[in-house]
């Protein structure tokens, strides 16, 4: 039964890999395209003021050094054949190569954004599994209308409070920056991080911690009129053994699917945030790449935020059957 | 053979639950519903105890008060004890711990009872593992003795409650309960959405298991049935209240309180022949439930105390019923009637020789003989025309023969009849209106626009045209089906207790038959009334008939519900008349 069910399993992800790749390549494209469709050109941008004054002949060998001189098609075929060799160019404005860049900035942002993303969850779950659990009239309105404007309110904007509150006014975080230079070592480095981290962090979490909330309120309530749920009081359980162990795993699938697809809102909150407390991750890079039209750079970036999505939606395909059985059929 | 006990219980004497004046208010809407009003029952070691009732009586509020499962919105009241302790106001640690381990709670529809994304075995197992101090490969084992216990293959314990069949998952529950060895088992209608044979071996299984384990079981279900297959006692519960409490087969064969029979009657079973029949009016609003006795808005023998005075349960005939007027009242019964008639100088024929007889309010009950079996002579008794040799005929209670002049006006109009033939019975020379209106006219009853009234709807109830044109009509102008008919609206129009109806459908053809037939039950069903159908056709007498009595040469040969008379029956003449009973085909 078990070798049967593997089976079953490894024909679903077969099925789903093509798809996959498809989703890749498309995603590829329109990451080429989308840069080009911005107004101006990178070597304007890239020479300042002085462009306009510059010789023709200035502009186009510059434009040539880069690559950009060439027809498009040209471009799009040394773009898609440097992906699949896994090189992603060269940036105009840092003059350096994409992957070295990325490389350098990626570890930031997921550890900002898993943070909170991880906290925003088991928040949001353990609060929506102590509504539910407790649930009084009045205290339940009360929680769906501090939730309910939490996940109505721009990242930005709590980001800018909190930095207002606790980095200038009370001066208890740093105001901006992922790490500060002078501490290199150990456990000052990993404090000092984690500093610089919180406000960040904080933010996403404020922003997103709702959704999380009102869902897994919403799957939970659904859940706990379930008969199992009498059957498993019946059995003389406690009340927390069966939010753990009976409502949550019956509940989690709808809240896992939010939490994967958080992923990609939670990227694009992350450039906000980044960008609000300067922290050094990609968004402030995609921002910066994006204003310079540094074209190899947005592609790049992009790509890799395509490949994290694309995974994650992978991840949950093969999670979902091991969090509902139903799913397997 | 061997007994597989699951493990040493330690058995506290006397009863294992004994729920007393329960009382459940659930408080969420704008008004409380009461959904218990006052139950108390008991439930010994070993026993099995059924609890009867429709949806809305209040049989799942008692399943779950047992173990403390309500909802926050309900108060209760009263006392529930389980295995000696009490659960009403016990601190919810204390209830916790008897949940499983003193009763376990078996679940109305098994397929929502399993959690999805568990595995069955993982979720038998729990309760062991909670309240037996067992490791976790003993409690794997004991699982799967568990499952063989139940008949359920042991390899589905790794499955999920979506891979298994109906019975299946029952069985799992089954298995799931008895995972603490508990010596009660509450069984929330057990086999509902089961399939016939399905039922029946989940049925047979909690037999098996009631003997081998000494298990006791509290079964609530609205299956008849199955109470009869698995409980010694049965409760009958109708809103909120318990009307009728008994042995079993007490209850179920002969039914006193007016619910449990009425309910019986709506009941199809392979042991009553005849069509069903609903119950009139509807099931009380627990918002805002009937004073008194609950029942006595539906109930065809109510009297005006009924609404004003809750009776308590008391016994009756070998079970107790809460009933002001004793339960289901015997309108009529006869005793020892014989009577014999001279025919010539020395000659006598004895007509009728020692009959007995009961006629039970909403009970329709067929006499069948061949002509000559005393049928005639029968009726002349039972409606005092004529008197008896020796024997009484009582009305209510009373004895005929004993009668003042105003009792026998009211018995007058209190027992109507309907004669084969209403051409001889009705004078052709009055109007419709005439022939309906002259038992009021001769009991002096209501002023004119009174009788006009009754008369109208009277004709209406049988559904005769209640125009002016129609009732104007002379009696030698209708059909015999109309006639008929006249002739059963001039009977009902007094508003009779009891309606004796003499071949009644004798001189009709078949499809007026039917439709006369299925108007008097009708009637029978809106009024509440007793009915005695005199006919020599047993096919006929059947489909209307809750009890047939055979008379043979003046004497009853036989008597019983008329599906067991027909399926199995004991006399000659009997049989002679199944036989000679109108078929189709071969038989």
């Amino acid at each position: 039964m078990a070798g049967r069910r593997r089976r079953r399993r490894l024909r679903r992800f077969a099925v789903r890999v093509p798809q996959y790749v498809l989703i890749v390549l498309v995603a590829a494209t329109a990451n080429f395209a989308l840069p080009r469709l911005m107004p101006g050109n990178p070597v304007e941008l890239l020479l300042g003021e002085d462009a306009n004054r510059l010789p023709a002949e200035t502009i186009e060998k510059e434009l040539a050094d880069v690559g950009l001189d060439q027809p498009l098609l040209t471009q799009y075929g040394r773009y898609m054949s440097g992906l699949a060799q896994g090189d992603l160019g060269y940036s105009f404005r840092h003059r350096r190569a994409v992957s070295t860049l990325l490389r350098e900035r990626l570890p930031w942002t997921i550890l900002l954004v898993g943070t909170a993303l991880v906290v925003s969850t088991i928040l949001g779950v353990a609060l929506a599994a102590f509504a539910v659990w407790r649930r009084g009239r009045r205290r339940d309105v009360a929680s769906i209308a501090v939730f309910t404007f939490l996940e109505s309110t721009p990242p930005f904007w709590i980001g800018l409070l909190l930095l207002i509150w606790f980095g200038a006014n009370l001066k208890w975080f740093p105001l901006f920056g992922s790490v500060s230079v002078d501490r290199t070592t150990g456990l000052a480095r990993a404090g000092d991080i984690g500093v610089h981290l919180l406000l960040p962090a904080a933010t996403l979490v404020l922003a997103s911690v709702g959704a999380t909330f009102l869902l897994a309120r919403a799957s939970l309530l659904g859940v706990v009129s379930e008969d199992y749920v009498l059957v498993a009081r019946a059995k003389g359980l406690r009340e927390r053994t069966i939010a753990i162990r009976h409502a949550l795993p019956a509940a989690s699938l709808p809240i896992a699917t939010s939490v994967l697809l958080r992923v990609g809102s939670l990227a694009g909150g992350a450039v906000i945030v980044e960008r609000v407390f300067s922290y050094r991750g990609v968004g402030t890079l995609m921002l910066e790449a994006s204003f310079g039209r540094d074209y190899p750079l947005l592609q790049g970036g992009l790509f890799v935020l395509t490949l994290i999505v694309v995974g994650v939606n992978l991840l949950g395909d093969l999670l979902y059957p091991r969090l509902d059985p139903r799913v397997r059929r | 053979m061997a007994t597989d006990r699951l493990g040493d219980r330690h058995q506290a004497a006397g009863p294992i639950l004994e729920v007393t004046d329960l009382r459940v208010t659930y408080d969420a809407g704008a008004t409380p519903v009461q959904a218990l009003r006052g139950v108390t029952l008991c439930v010994g070691t070993g026993d099995a105890v059924g609890v009867v009732g429709e949806s809305g009586s209040g049989k799942t509020t008692l399943a779950l008060s047992t173990l403390r499962l309500l909802p926050g919105e309900a108060a209760i009241s009263g006392s529930v004890r389980l295995g000696g302790q009490e659960l009403v106001g016990a601190p919810a640690e204390v209830v916790r711990r008897h949940r499983g381990r003193t009763a376990a709670y078996v679940l109305q529809a098994p397929g929502r009872g399993f959690n999805p994304v568990r595995t069955i075995g993982s979720q038998i197992a729990e309760p062991m593992r909670l309240h037996l101090d067992v490791s976790k490969p003993d409690a794997r084992d004991r699982t799967a003795r568990l499952a063989r216990l139940v008949e359920l293959d042991p390899d589905l314990l790794e499955s999920y409650a979506h891979e298994l069949s109906g019975g299946e998952r029952q069985r799992a529950m089954l298995a799931m309960a008895l995972a603490c060895d508990p010596p009660l088992l509450i069984l929330d209608e057990p086999t509902s959405g089961l399939d016939s044979t399905t039922k029946a071996a989940i049925a047979e299984t909690l037999g098996r298991l009631r003997q081998e384990q000494g298990l006791a079981l509290l079964v609530i279900s609205h299956d008849f049935s199955l109470m009869a297959d698995l409980t010694d006692d049965l409760a009958v519960l109708y809103g909120g209240v318990v009307v009728e409490q008994g042995p079993t087969r007490t209850v179920l064969t002969d039914p006193r309180h007016p619910y449990s029979r009425d309910l019986l009657g709506a009941y199809p079973s392979m042991t009553t022949q005849k069509d069903l029949r609903g119950i009139r009016g509807s099931a009380p609003d627990p918002a805002d439930p009937p004073t008194g006795c609950p029942y006595h808005p539906r109930c065809t023998q109510a009297i005006d105390e009924c609404a004003t005075w809750a009776p308590e349960l008391s016994p009756v005939a070998g079970r107790r019923i809460a009933c002001l007027r004793g339960g289901v009242l015997t309108r009529l019964a006869a005793k020892n009637l014989t009577k014999s008639y001279r025919t010539g100088l020395r000659r006598t024929v004895d007509a009728l020789r020692g009959v007995s007889l009961e006629v039970r309010e909403g009970e329709v009950v067929g006499i069948v003989g061949e002509t000559g079996s005393g049928k005639s002579t029968l009726v002349r008794l039972l409606v005092g025309v004529d008197e008896a040799d020796a024997g009484t005929v009582e009305w209510e209670g009373r004895t005929l023969a004993t009668f003042e002049k105003a009792e026998w006006a009211d018995f007058r109009r209190r027992v109507a009849i309907v004669f084969q033939d209403p051409f001889e019975a009705v004078s052709p020379l009055l109007s419709v209106a005439e022939v309906v209106r002259e038992p009021l006219d001769v009991q002096h009853i209501g002023s004119g626009s009174d009788r006009a009234q009754q008369v109208a709807a009277a004709l209406a109830g049988v559904g005769l045209p209640p125009t002016d044109a129609f009732r104007s009509r002379r009696a030698h102008d209708l059909s015999g089906g109309q006639l008929q008919r006249v002739a059963i609206a001039r009977a009902l129009v007094l508003g009779p207790r009891l309606l004796l109806a003499d071949e009644p459908t004798s001189m009709l053809d078949a499809s007026e038959q039917a439709k006369l037939l299925v108007m008097l039950k009708d009637e029978q069903l809106a009024r509440g009334m007793a009915m005695i159908v005199v006919s020599h056709d047993l096919a006929l007498v059947r489909k209307v008939a809750d009890r047939l009595v055979v008379l043979h040469a003046g004497e009853v040969v036989e008597t019983g519900p008329g599906a067991e008379v027909i399926a199995a029956p004991s006399h000659p003449v009997t049989r002679a008349l199944v036989k000679a009973a109108a078929t189709l085909g071969t038989r």
